[in-house]
């Protein structure tokens, strides 16, 4: 990092400056939509965003308004709160058998969708981080033949792709009883078969094998060098996984319709209420309201730790 | 005196690795338990469920299944053939084209601006990652609004972008690759920064401008993750959904293969549900599964046969 940082900032050529106009017209362009939704997401629909769809908002339009409780600057955020409020069902067969007819039904609101984004985002990154840290710990540190075995497995495993496996998956988590259940969806993450088992293997075997032995003779045992010694060792790279795989989880609403249906995270929840809700669906300000309500606390999420998440997670661990 | 030492070190070396090997072997029961299961079994079960038919139970709960042979591979064919659907193929192969050819460039350029550090590079690259932070139900859904109502306000027309036929599937183009390309961006800088300096400097003193400097010295060194790409992107042809779900959820007016594998999944069961929004059933998960199956046996050869001939024909980085 030293080496970079002394490094002269490149000199400007005709070239650079095309690049520079180019960029800085996209990196505006990003930023207008974002601009425009909070924008749009603090005006009154009726008394301003009809006749002013691409201003600022105009916050005097809101004394105008009559209705009690709407008549503040940011009701709109209030209305969508109020309305996170709908019904969700599934009915399918569960049992080895598939013959258990079960039914899931849900009242969801903006707390329980908040609730069910903790326990699917917060849970799966720390397993997701977690598992290929300590089967990478193991393969590194104990050369048994089956950690060779487990190493080439999870490269196979990444580069060869099943299309279409999503049905298989869902089958047998019903078969399980898992299907609609949180713990199947965590038992689904708690895989070493992703790409971060290969960043903590790198990083493990690049560990001198003197800090875990010297703990060793002290008369440790063998969970607790992995438990005080190489995780402690390994926790900025851990960190910057969970944070990475906790905004995918957070902004992922995909996944969640799959297999967790009447128990919807956020990105979820504000998905439906943007295509199913008659109150959402009929004003746009309160559609990008909702989507303001999704983007503001990853944005907060970006801007503290954004040295963080755009680290460079290379195969010998986070570079700082 | 020294062999009776001796055999008590081995013995205590041996209780060492015996133990290394019993904790080693109970931490890994439950990943590989793990592994076995949602790996191992699904995609046996995946390749299974292609070749059954399932069927409601003749007499109470569950399913009567039967083996199907080709049944369901024929039938996905069958589907392909009817009406427009072929075109599902020809546009994840567009969008993928097009996001290599147009998103690439732009990638690499913008990659190169923030490598050499130029004016204002640090700001650039923190707004580049931010739509890899923002849910694509943010950006689609803003993107949506804004081409709709912000679109007609502008301009006076009366139907939104992705409202109109002619306009739809370019427009779907154009926001996928500005969200999409800016991903890979610091994954290149970050090789670039990895280049010799003194293969630059010497470069530079020899009068090579910043044009040629990119073309002769940055693009082949940093070819072999361009070649990584390039050749995982393969593997994304099939499931790029081109945001469609998000926009349209289950009846978007142009399908990808990445889109309608994951909204019949969706909305299907084992026995295929009907979708009254389009007035057509939905194929059943045997017949999503074969189409699966059949997309791995063109993608996984192609994508090796990409990667060898790239390594092996691609400018050599020495």
């Amino acid at each position: 990092m030293k080496r970079t940082d002394k490094k002269k900032r490149g000199k400007m050529s005709v070239f650079s400056i095309i690049l520079l106009v180019i960029l800085a017209v996209y990196v505006i362009s990003l930023t207008i939509p974002l601009i425009w939704g909070l924008s749009t997401s603090l005006k009154n629909y009726y008394l301003d965003f009809r006749k002013n769809v691409l201003g600022f908002p105009d916050f005097s339009a809101w004394d105008k308004c009559t209705i009690k409780g709407e008549d503040v600057w940011y009701a709109n955020y209030l209305t969508v709160i109020k309305n996170f409020d709908f019904k969700l069902r599934s009915v399918f067969y569960a049992g080895i058998n598939s013959d258990e007819l079960v039914t899931h039904e849900s009242t969801v609101t903006i707390g329980t969708a908040i609730l069910n984004t903790l326990l699917y985002a917060g849970i799966m990154s720390v397993l997701n981080a977690l598992v290929p840290c300590v089967v990478g710990y193991l393969c590194a540190k104990y050369r048994f033949k089956i950690s060779g075995v487990l190493y080439t497995v999870v490269v196979f495993a990444m580069a060869m792709p099943i299309y279409g496996s999503t049905p298989a998956i869902i089958t047998l988590l019903r078969q399980l009883g898992l299907y609609d259940e949180f713990m199947g969806q965590w038992l689904m993450s708690a895989t070493f078969a992703n790409m971060y088992f290969l960043v903590f293997y790198a990083f493990f075997e690049g560990l001198s094998d003197s800090y875990l032995e010297a703990a060793e003779i002290d008369g440790a045992s063998q969970f607790r060098v992995l438990t005080t010694i190489a995780i402690p060792l390994a926790k900025n790279t851990i960190f910057t996984v969970i944070l990475i795989v906790f905004v995918a989880l957070w902004n992922d609403y995909n996944a969640p319709i799959l297999y967790l249906p009447t128990k919807p995270t956020l990105a979820y929840g504000i998905f439906w209420l943007q295509q199913r809700s008659p109150k959402i669906k009929s004003q746009v300000t309160l559609q990008v309201a909702s989507l303001m309500i999704l983007a503001i606390p990853i944005l907060i999420v970006f801007i503290i730790f954004k040295d963080k998440l755009m680290g460079n997670l290379s195969l010998g661990g986070v570079k700082e | 005196m020294e062999r009776v030492s001796n055999s008590i070190a081995e013995k205590k070396k041996l209780t060492r690795e015996k133990k290394r090997l019993i904790f080693f072997s109970v931490m890994l029961i439950f990943p590989i338990a793990q592994f076995l299961v949602f790996y191992v079994y699904v995609n046996f079960n995946t390749i299974l469920l292609a070749f059954q038919e399932y069927s409601n139970a003749s007499g109470g709960y569950g399913y009567d299944v039967k083996f199907a042979g080709f049944d369901n591979f024929v039938s996905v064919i069958k589907m392909l053939g009817t009406g427009d659907n072929i075109s599902m193929i020809w546009n994840s192969l567009i969008v993928y084209l097009v996001s290599m050819l147009v998103g690439t460039t732009l990638a690499l350029f913008f990659s190169y601006y923030i490598y050499k550090k130029y004016l204002l590079a640090g700001l650039f690259q923190v707004f580049l990652f931010l739509p890899q932070v923002l849910s694509s139900v943010v950006l689609s859904l803003l993107f949506k609004y804004m081409v709709t109502d912000g679109y007609m306000a502008l301009t006076g027309a009366t139907r939104g972008l992705l409202d109109a036929t002619e306009t739809q599937f370019g427009t779907l183009l154009f926001f996928h690759i500005w969200v999409s390309f800016g991903a890979n961006i610091l994954i290149y800088s970050g090789a670039m920064s990895g280049i010799n300096e003194s293969i630059v400097e010497s470069a530079q003193l020899e009068g090579v401008n910043t044009l040629q400097e990119f073309w002769y010295i940055t693009l082949p060194m940093i070819f072999p993750t361009f070649i990584t790409f390039l050749v995982t992107g393969i593997a994304g042809i099939f499931t790029a959904q081109l945001n469609l779900y998000t926009i349209y959820e289950n009846n978007a007016p142009i399908e990808t293969v990445g889109y309608f594998l994951y909204f019949q999944s969706v909305h299907s069961g084992l026995v295929p549900q009907f979708n009254t929004a389009m007035n057509e059933a939905y194929l059943s998960y045997s017949e999503i599964t074969a189409f699966g199956l059949m997309i791995t046996l063109v993608v996984v050869p192609t994508t090796m046969l990409v990667r060898k001939l790239l390594t092996k024909y691609g400018p050599n980085p020495n």
